[in-house]
């Protein structure tokens, strides 16, 4: 695996469990959207994935050959141009989809700074999920 | 996926030219290994830039390297 495909895994994997974690306690109702222990959960959960992207970056450095840490060749700028196209793509939806949310009644700011962080959370994971595609069928 | 219409001799001329592996190859040219594997099996058709450098590394010509498969919409 190259080491541009496991910054891929690595992006995948800390954003799914780092928001999913503060997702699913948001929205089960296990914390109340609008208190001081969701603003804790929210900013721990982005140094948590601060933290584990960097250690696992460097860990993914450390194990690669020095010859597959060098700047990307033609192919991974290929492949991290088409899959920022579809995230970008994601990305406009997720925002424009945000008119939805904003004329709900019984919507806070809360709420709609929320699903806006939603949308980047799954148009990262769209990029992520594009790029490991491309790596495992060529391109 | 379906393969490009490029059929592609690197493998043979790798083995021909004292069995260089991929890696060697990439280093060479400057990509990285799994690049090279993918031009290798058809999954990706490498700039005009890259072809003509595995050709050099070869010391042949592109057409020795790369071949155009004309068929079907292709031709």
């Amino acid at each position: 695996m190259s080491f541009r495909e496991k910054l891929a895994w690595i992006t995948l994997i800390t954003v799914l469990v780092c928001f999913g974690a503060y997702f699913a306690a948001i929205y089960s109702g296990l914390i109340a959207h609008y208190s001081p222990a969701a603003l804790h959960l929210a900013l721990g959960s982005l140094i948590a994935l601060i933290v584990a992207q960097a250690g696992l970056t460097t860990l993914a450095a450390v194990t690669t050959p020095k010859g597959g840490r060098g700047p990307r060749d033609e192919r991974e700028q290929m492949i991290q141009a088409r899959s920022h196209t579809i995230g970008y793509y994601t990305l406009m939806i997720a925002t424009a989809a945000l008119i939805i949310p904003t004329h709900t009644r019984g919507t806070d700011m809360v709420d709609i700074v929320n699903f806006a962080l939603l949308g980047i959370a799954i148009s990262t994971i769209v990029v992520a999920l594009a790029q490991i595609v491309m790596f495992r069928r060529g391109y | 996926m379906a393969k490009l219409p490029i059929a592609n001799q690197i493998r043979r001329l790798r083995f021909e030219h004292s069995e260089m592996t991929q890696s060697n190859l990439a280093e060479r040219i400057g990509v990285t290994r799994q690049t090279i594997a993918a031009i290798e099996a058809g999954k990706y058709g490498p700039s005009l830039e890259a072809a003509f450098r595995i050709a050099q590394v070869f010391g042949v010509s592109l057409e020795d390297v790369f071949q155009w498969e004309a068929s079907g919409r292709n031709k």
